[in-house]
């Protein structure tokens, strides 16, 4: 992974001294609330519900094992002992105190970490495949990329203060697992054998309130071009994009707006003139950056040795349903990439606690070179594990309730904090979480369902990525009361696609049982081997909906989506 | 109301660093504001700029002005910093680029860094916090990505 030099090590203290010194000068009534809120954003810190909320960027979602047992000590010294993983690879603090957030960000810049740019209307953590240098559909690492825009875009001076949040996502594999039609920017390297690299672009895709599917703005950029481009987009988006209403703001409402022709004219035109003054980025720096995420710690008798697996599975029946659901192939024979499940029954989807980090931290050095990743899908990795250590690993994983084999199942679901935490939210979403878990906790009832997305957003900002659910379900509140909407249909990946609203809002009280009754519907409709998603696209939201509200349509109040 | 300041952004000459060039230091040079600023060019070579121009629409080539001001009419509207970018960089403009209305110190280091030399802020700014804020940052990695980059001098 990429290890900080001095600058970066510099430029990190510098930053956490300054952020400090705003923080005191608030304390002490020298900072007006507007300006500091601003300030505050700009570092990853909310004022939340209860307490303030501080977000710590993972870049592209690579950690160390060092860095993984240093968040658990913030865990445990400023915070209730654990944290949130967020769907943008990030780690959530919801109980720490502003005077103490100072010397929380000065204990991580220890481990080079940090929460710069986690929000406000800047760019925000780059985001990528968890697979990314052991996928076996990879075209190319992404994460060399991912960290020349992660050091481009911090504290860049012209793009502090955009009209909104932007966000990056880079893949550099065939299957898109970094949702790179549904980010500001989104970059997908291109499959031609001995070429330099290139990138197709997509912009001005995101969710919240208005979703919208990324459109390419260029199908062949070279990797040399990448930051000036990148640049050209951002500087047109900063001068054009709506700032008079923050539901308007996002560069997604500008693309549409102007028309992406018309939007591509003006970034190339752009472009253009950047390149008159700045050459591109040097051959010699990105290998550089390659350099950093070459792993070359593989054991090369490691493939000799694999008929310990079977074994393993033939001799314990639990072992081998994890090793099913719970691991997938290395591009490295001999070894696989295991998912610890952040979504045992009972859990916060995404939360861990102080113990389960250091746990894991020592798993990642046992077994996998001490390197943890963090998922869109809020589970953690260890991407480099030898077949030969599976058992023990497992066994090792049970013990912290991290080897819940539901990987790619319906209680693999994505979730926000909620309206228990977030002071954005209109609806609770972890009792629904909770609830979905007891209704279905019968793993072969599970596995019979195959794989299916379930995500849920506690409100229309969408951190839950519902419109990206096979089902999803977005909280609203009405009359004091927290309601939900279902969608169907959504899909991150190479079939991007937004979710369709199914119809009225359910309470707290039906959502579980409406969500049964669409299940039992697919288990009664499905082909042969036929997954939720190609059922529903098959057959559409209809009939679906019949299942679900049957044939009275008894409900007549709806809400506005 | 008092008269604004009129602050200079020097950019620091010696070198401690690879990125060292964006080091500056404050100092305030012209305490009063004696001209009356306007939309358009005034007869002493003054262009006044708001977030809605645009640096393609100007009337005459900006080598033309002695001083073009920028007017940020609230401090978390960014479209100042692109303009500057554009003027400095792409036009080479050379005069004096000036950052005006709602400016804050914690913004004073990317303004400069984006081709600001001088900003027009409140009378009672505190100049020992605002030399604090310009010299907080001087580690870019703009400049470590992609040389020139962000480092307009």
């Amino acid at each position: 992974m990429y290890i900080y030099n001095e600058p970066d090590r510099a430029l990190l203290a510098q930053r956490t001294e300054q952020f400090a010194g705003q923080v005191n000068r608030y304390l002490a009534g020298e900072l007006a609330e507007d300006e500091f809120q601003q300030l505050r954003l700009r570092n990853g810190l909310y004022m939340e519900l209860h307490a303030p909320m501080l977000r710590v960027a993972i870049p592209y979602g690579l950690l160390s094992s060092g860095q993984l047992r240093a968040l658990a000590r913030v865990a445990r010294t400023y915070d209730r002992g654990y944290g949130h993983f967020t769907t943008r690879q990030n780690i959530q603090f919801n109980w720490p105190k502003l005077e103490q957030v100072p010397q929380l960000l000065a204990d991580l810049s220890q481990v080079e970490m940090h929460a710069i740019q986690t929000s406000g209307s800047v760019v925000r953590n780059i985001t990528s495949d968890p697979l990314a240098g052991v996928a076996a559909d990879e075209i190319e690492d992404p994460r060399p990329w991912c960290e020349l825009l992660r050091q481009w875009s911090t504290l860049h001076p012209e793009f502090n203060w955009l009209p909104r949040k932007f966000k990056i996502a880079v893949t550099g594999a065939r299957h898109d697992r970094a949702a790179v039609r549904f980010h500001d920017i989104g970059l997908q390297v291109v499959d031609e054998a001995g070429s330099d690299t290139v990138f197709r672009v997509w912009v001005g895709g995101g969710l919240g309130r208005s979703p919208f599917m990324g459109q390419i703005i260029h199908e062949r950029l070279p990797g040399a071009q990448l930051l000036n481009y990148v640049e050209a987009i951002l500087r047109i988006y900063n001068l054009e994009g709506r700032r008079d209403n923050k539901y308007k703001a996002r560069i997604k409402i500008l693309v549409n707006a102007l028309g992406i022709d018309t939007f591509k004219t003006k970034v190339d035109s752009e472009w253009a003139l950047i390149q008159k003054v700045q050459s591109g980025l040097s051959g010699e720096v990105v290998e550089q950056m390659r350099a950093h995420f070459v792993e070359s710690r593989y054991d090369p008798s490691a493939p000799g040795k694999s008929g310990r697996l079977t074994f393993d599975c033939d001799r314990n029946a639990d072992f081998a349903r994890w090793v099913a659901h719970n691991t997938t192939l290395h591009r490295v024979p001999g070894y696989r990439i295991i998912y610890a499940s952040l979504k045992a029954p009972g859990a916060a989807p995404g939360d861990l606690g102080a113990k389960g980090m250091e746990a894991l931290a020592g798993f990642a050095e046992r077994y996998s070179f001490g390197e943890i990743r963090v998922s869109h899908e809020q589970n953690l990795l260890l991407a480099h594990v030898r077949e030969t250590d599976l058992y023990d690993l497992w066994q090792g994983l049970r013990i912290h309730r991290l080897a819940t084999p539901n990987i790619g199942t319906l209680t693999d679901m994505i979730c926000c904090p909620g309206a228990d935490y977030c002071s954005l939210a209109h609806a609770s979403s972890l009792d629904v979480s909770s609830m979905i878990n007891q209704r279905f906790d019968d793993l072969d009832h599970l596995y019979d369902l195959g794989d299916i997305s379930l995500k849920m957003s506690g409100c229309i900002n969408a951190c839950g990525h519902h419109h990206l659910g096979h089902i999803g379900i977005l909280g609203v509140k009405k009359r004091d009361e927290h309601w939900y909407q279902l969608t169907l249909g959504g899909a991150p990946g190479n079939d991007g696609a937004i979710g369709k609203r199914l119809g009225p809002a359910f309470s707290a009280d039906e959502i579980v049982e409406a969500i049964e009754r669409i299940l039992r519907a697919y288990l009664a409709w499905r082909r042969p081997r036929e997954r939720f998603i190609d059922t529903w696209r098959r057959l559409g939201n209809t009939p679906f909906k019949e299942a679900v509200y049957g044939d009275t349509h008894h409900r007549t109040d709806t809400l506005a989506a | 109301m008092a008269i604004p300041i009129i602050v200079q952004i020097r950019w620091r000459p010696d070198t401690d660093g690879p990125s060292s060039e964006c080091s500056r230091i404050g100092q305030a040079v012209a305490p009063n504001k004696t001209w009356q600023s306007h939309r358009g060019c005034s007869d002493d070579g003054h262009l006044q700029l708001g977030a809605t121009d645009r640096v393609e629409d100007l009337p005459s080539t900006p080598g033309t002005y002695r001083v073009i001001e920028i007017d940020f009419s609230v401090f978390n509207d960014g479209r100042g910093y692109s303009l500057a970018r554009q003027l400095r960089t792409q036009y080479q403009y050379a005069g004096e680029l000036r950052a005006t209305g709602d400016i804050r110190i914690d913004q004073a280091d990317m303004l400069a860094r984006c081709g600001f030399d001088t900003l027009e802020l409140p009378a009672d700014t505190d100049m020992a916090q605002l030399e604090t804020a310009i010299n907080a940052i001087t580690v870019h990695y703009q400049a470590d990505v992609q040389l020139g980059s962000g480092s307009v001098s």
